[in-house]
């Protein structure tokens, strides 16, 4: 056991950086990586009593990106909801990069390399990848079986599926693979629902709307403003697509069942709620009671969410669903599911048991912790690696505020929560950063760019620049990752990561759905707080194969290769 | 208390509250010039009390934008009454500005700081803004100076539990409970405290004498129905909750429902008239929404709600002749579709048989607003409707059914649906309908009497009368008696 380490050089002169002085920090150059990290570590960490959690680093990292979504002089519904984007490493070189869905902007769609420490170079051209459709969310994973990661992009309009041929270039494919779906597309997750080994599609839709069908709504000053859903009256279907296994898909929407539902779909999770074995798929609705689809099998779902106490809040409040995120929030080795939803409205965080759900929003103190802001993408992670899974939540309205005044009035701060077991408390400075912006933000990708354990945020801001928050926090915890592939070579999505803590068994899955339009880093990760290993971490791998780690050291990336099975210690047959 | 002690004067337009400054505004704001103007000297501020004046005024919806003008000037001629500033925050409140009604209950505490009812106001005001701590603080001191008001406590009771502080929450709810006028709000507080207790007996404990007094509280049902649903008592959950349908529990109190029926905006004064439209008031309707197209100009909310009228006060030439102009005008627009195969239906169903023309028209009406709004259950249903008064009874089930997938716990979809396939011939599948209802709803007269007239297509008359008898005894004066006598007696439905 050790004492909890101080991570990054702390560089008293650049304290200097919180009185806006230039060349300290994000505004200068990026100097070049060294073992430690690069330049731009946490300067003031010590200078103050509340550090700050990330430092926004985007564009001294390489990260151009600016969203932009304006469609006509007046609100028009999409532009309030897209910010949508991956992390994927799509040359599998070890270091997470960055697809970014742009909807009206210049440039479309942009693909970031990561050249390592978290440092980018935009290389769309000649990707394949500018996708100039108006972009709304990203699912990632390898569907062709070739063991590297193909993209699906969710568009207001028809949506795209690019296959990674492995040379840094991707193939539009939509029209073989039989995905182009036209609809109003929002979050979209791959998994295998009938268990054949290839990874199938669920993709939300969110409102059937036009152009023609837009409504002008007024707030009760006459401000004019977004309409809610709920004014359209035109809820709709989601998409579920089976992998044939040939690289085309079989749109099974009407069959599995998920046609019979009506949603105003924008997040999604699929996991095992109730461990059938068989992965179960969780839609936000927006506006309605959320949907729980549960897989009974040969591709055949019911929708339970009522039944298990998931599509409303108790006091039966069905919520503007927005982001979900589905963790062993309490250690039972079952996922527990949190939804976020408008201002005024709490979280919805539901601890699963045994396949029901207990609604634990208030008694985690989430009820006046969420309820003033509009949340989008949130994510539960550790970020300060004390063993403890945190929230985040990006934040933006879709009303305007109440200040005439206000340069954007649908900016908000984001949310930094941080959890001690047992309940969630907002962390100062508001959001993790200093200063806190205020921006419209929507999706939020987690992961660990530069590979120093401390999970990473990109948050997508409408109508403003992208967001790279490296995590600086001071006194983060020991940590493992581990990178679970598949007989491919894929990450292992579905695959699951038992850690024995502190005599907890944490237990991770290996997926990239979740938050909001995006996709997230695949590997698990593990704050381990004090210790310099764990004594036993056990994978099971999506066909219940099982391999099991002995003493198991802290702070390192652990690459796990399916084809070795059984009972050994950590330093065999692992990268 | 004279103007000196009214310390609410701003030097600058706050740019929190988009306020603007001084007496002197009032005027700017009746004419139209509102901002932040370079005229609100310190000279001003020092001499004359300001008044929360939004800087986005001109902007404002123009029946609010009225209230605002007269409320500003009633209160620059009463400027040390704490009424009058509670009164215009009010209307802030009630039209989503709660910045600028904190300002207004500001002034109305600092005039009269025992003010119970400014305080709990500014309190949901802070609340409502997220300032919690501010919130707590009010509304502590508002059950310091008015113990005996209930709505207080179990409101603070509800913030308490969004804290997390569920023991706090409950002492307080209980303390709402005071027999013999028990305030119900405060049961279903404290029940729904429980439940997040994880304490769901007691739930039940406390809803279910509720429900029985007052079974039409569908937000209370979905409650017991999660509570029933966490002890296991699955069925009776589902029952519950299907009865709760989309219901939601909400908690009005006296001070805040008079605040919303401050609000002036247009969508609120179209509700006005719906409501004097429901009462037969229809000439009065029809005077408001003259004078709303005065105010607003040729509106399309207005055009519609004038249909509306028409439609609830039986014109139906009169809808059917007005609505073509405004599907000219919104070609997208599904319900005025809706209205037109609501009238369209009605005038043909004045006449015996039903007038084909008109059934035909009812039907294109429905199935151009289907396809405008796809998920509008009203459009399906009005297709079921005209459907089946031209007899087309197998499409009409299959509009009912519609109904049913897009609204599964409306009841009175799933009786169309049965009736509809009972008249189309498949008795059988009428009757899983109505046992489906009988196990989901609980027993209901409307699902009885479908069965009945099923019971006749199988020649089991006896037995279709019995039914029948135990509907008559039930609810006598049901209109599906008579059809369903006769049915009996023709020998089909």
């Amino acid at each position: 056991m050790r004492s909890w380490r101080y991570i990054g050089p702390a560089l008293a002169g650049c304290a200097t950086a919180l009185s806006g002085l230039a060349g300290c920090g994000d505004s200068g150059p990026v100097a070049p990586a060294t073992e430690a990290g690069v330049s731009d570590e946490p300067l003031d960490a010590e200078a103050t009593a509340d550090p700050a959690w990330f430092r926004e680093s985007a564009a001294p990292r390489g990260l151009d990106f600016r969203l932009e979504a304006r469609l006509a002089e007046t609100p028009r519904l999409p532009e309030i909801v897209p910010g949508g984007g991956a992390a994927l490493d799509f040359d599998d070189d070890g270091w997470l990069d960055l697809y970014l869905l742009q909807a009206t902007g210049a440039g479309g769609n942009r693909l970031f390399r990561n050249l390592g420490e978290g440092r980018f170079v935009d290389v769309t051209e000649g990707s394949g990848l500018a996708d100039g459709g108006f972009g709304m969310g990203v699912a990632t994973d390898d569907y062709d079986g070739d063991g590297d990661v193909d993209l699906f992009v969710a568009n207001f309009g028809a949506d795209r599926l690019f296959r990674n041929d492995g040379d840094g270039r991707f193939v539009d494919v939509t029209d073989e693979a039989g995905v182009g779906h036209p609809g109003f597309g929002a979050s979209a997750a791959f998994f295998d629902a009938d268990g054949d080994g290839d990874p199938d599609l669920y993709v939300t839709n969110y409102v059937d709307w036009s152009d023609a069908t837009e409504l002008e709504c007024r707030n009760r000053t006459g401000r004019l403003d977004y309409c809610p859903p709920a004014r359209y009256d035109a809820p709709t279907a989601d998409v579920f697509y089976r992998n044939d296994g040939d690289g085309t898909f079989t749109d099974v929407s009407e069959e599995s069942g998920i046609a019979s539902a009506l949603g105003t779909g924008l997040g999604v999770v699929a996991v095992d709620f109730d461990g059938d074995g068989r992965r179960d798929v969780f839609v936000a609705n927006d506006g309605m009671p959320d949907h729980l689809w549960v897989n009974q099998g040969d591709l055949r779902f019911s929708e339970q969410a009522m039944q298990r106490g998931c599509d409303r809040d108790l006091s039966g409040v069905a919520k503007a669903g927005m982001g979900v995120s589905s963790e062993d929030v309490d250690d039972d080795g079952d996922p527990d599911l949190i939804v976020c939803n408008l201002g005024g409205e709490s979280d919805s965080f539901y601890l699963n048991d045994g396949g029901r759900f207990l609604d634990a929003t208030n008694r985690s103190g989430l009820g006046s912790a969420s309820r003033h802001f509009t949340r989008f993408g949130l994510g539960f992670v550790d970020f300060d690696n004390d063993g403890i899974l945190d929230l985040y939540a990006a934040n933006g309205r879709v009303g305007a505020s109440d200040d005439p005044d206000a340069t954007d009035p649908y900016a908000e701060p984001d949310l930094l929560l941080r959890g001690d077991g047992r309940r969630y408390l907002p962390v100062r400075p508001a959001g993790g950063t200093d200063p806190t912006p205020e921006r419209t933000s929507r999706g939020a990708i987690f992961g660990d760019f530069d590979n120093d354990g401390g999970q990473d945020v990109v948050v997508l801001d409408l109508g403003g620049p992208v967001r790279f928050l490296r995590n600086v926090m001071p006194t983060r915890g020991g940590w493992l990752t581990v990178d679970v592939r598949d007989e491919a070579g894929a990450p292992a999505i579905g695959a699951e990561v038992r850690a024995e803590i502190d005599g907890r068994t944490v237990t991770r899955r290996i997926r990239t759905d979740s938050s909001y339009l995006t996709a997230q880093d695949p590997r698990a990760h593990f704050g381990l707080g004090g210790l310099d290993s764990i004594p036993s971490l056990e994978i099971t791998w999506p066909d219940g194969s099982t391999r099991i780690l002995r003493d198991v050291e802290a702070d390192r990336i652990l690459r796990v290769d399916a084809g070795d099975r059984g009972d050994e210690s950590a330093s065999a047959g692992v990268r | 208390m004279g103007n000196a002690s009214l310390k609410i004067a701003r030097s600058v337009c706050s740019r929190r509250a988009g306020t603007v400054l001084a007496s002197t505004i009032i005027v700017a704001a009746a004419t139209m010039v509102a901002g932040c103007g370079g005229d609100g000297t310190s000279e001003s501020v020092e001499a004359r009390p300001s008044l929360p004046t939004p800087s986005d005024l001109e902007g404002y919806d123009a029946g609010v934008r009225m209230e605002v003008i007269a409320a500003l000037q009633r209160l620059e001629a009463a400027e040390t009454d704490p009424v009058a500033w509670s009164r215009l925050g009010d209307l802030y409140l009630a039209h989503d500005r709660p910045a600028l009604a904190i300002e207004c209950y500001d002034a109305s505490l600092l005039l009269e700081p025992d003010g119970v009812r400014p305080r709990y106001l500014r309190a949901w005001a802070h609340h409502d803004q997220g300032a919690l701590d501010e919130a707590r603080a009010d509304i502590e001191r508002v059950i310091e100076l008015d113990p005996g008001a209930t709505h207080p406590k179990w409101r603070a009771a509800g913030w308490l539990v969004e804290a997390g502080e569920l023991e706090a929450a409950a002492t307080l709810a209980e303390a709402s409970i005071t027999p013999p006028d028990v305030d119900l709000n405060g049961v279903r507080m404290l029940a729904s405290i429980r439940l997040d207790q994880g304490r769901p007996e007691d739930c039940v404990e406390l809803l279910e004498p509720l429900v029985r007094s007052r079974p039409k509280d569908r937000g209370s049902h979905y409650v017991l129905g999660r509570a029933k649903q966490m002890l296991g008592r699955t069925e009776e959950a589902a029952r519950h909750l299907r009865l709760a349908g989309d219901a939601r529990s909400t908690f009005g109190d006296p001070w805040l429902n008079e605040v919303m029926a401050r609000r002036a905006d247009l969508a609120a004064r179209l509700i006005t008239v719906q409501q004097r439209s429901n009462e037969d008031r229809h000439d009065e309707a029809m005077d408001l929404l003259r004078s709303l197209s005065e105010m607003y100009g040729p509106r399309r909310e207005i055009r519609y709600a004038e249909l509306v009228v028409l439609a609830n006060r039986g014109d139906h030439a009169g809808l059917l002749e007005a609505v073509p102009a405004l599907v000219e005008d919104e070609p997208a627009w599904a319900l005025p579709r809706f209205r037109e195969a609501q009238s369209a239906l009605a005038v043909a169903r004045a006449v015996v048989p039903p007038d084909v023309e008109g059934v035909s028209r009812a039907v294109d009406a429905a199935e151009t607003g289907i396809a405008l709004a796809p998920g509008a259950v009203e459009g399906h249903e009005l297709l079921g409707e005209a459907l089946g008064t031209g007899g087309r009874w197998f499409e009409a089930a299959e509009a009912y059914r519609r109904c049913v997938d897009i609204a599964p716990f409306v009841a009175r979809h799933h009786v169309q649906l049965a009736d509809a396939l009972a008249r189309s011939g498949d008795p059988m599948a009428a009757v899983t309908v109505v046992d489906a209802m009988d196990r989901d709803f609980g027993r209901s007269v409307d699902a009885a009497l479908v069965r009945a007239r099923a019971f006749v297509l199988f020649g089991r008359i006896d037995e279709a009368r019995a039914i029948l008898e135990q509907c008559r005894r039930a609810l006598p004066g049901h209109p599906g008696i008579p059809r369903t006598d006769a049915a009996i007696r023709r020998g089909r439905p």
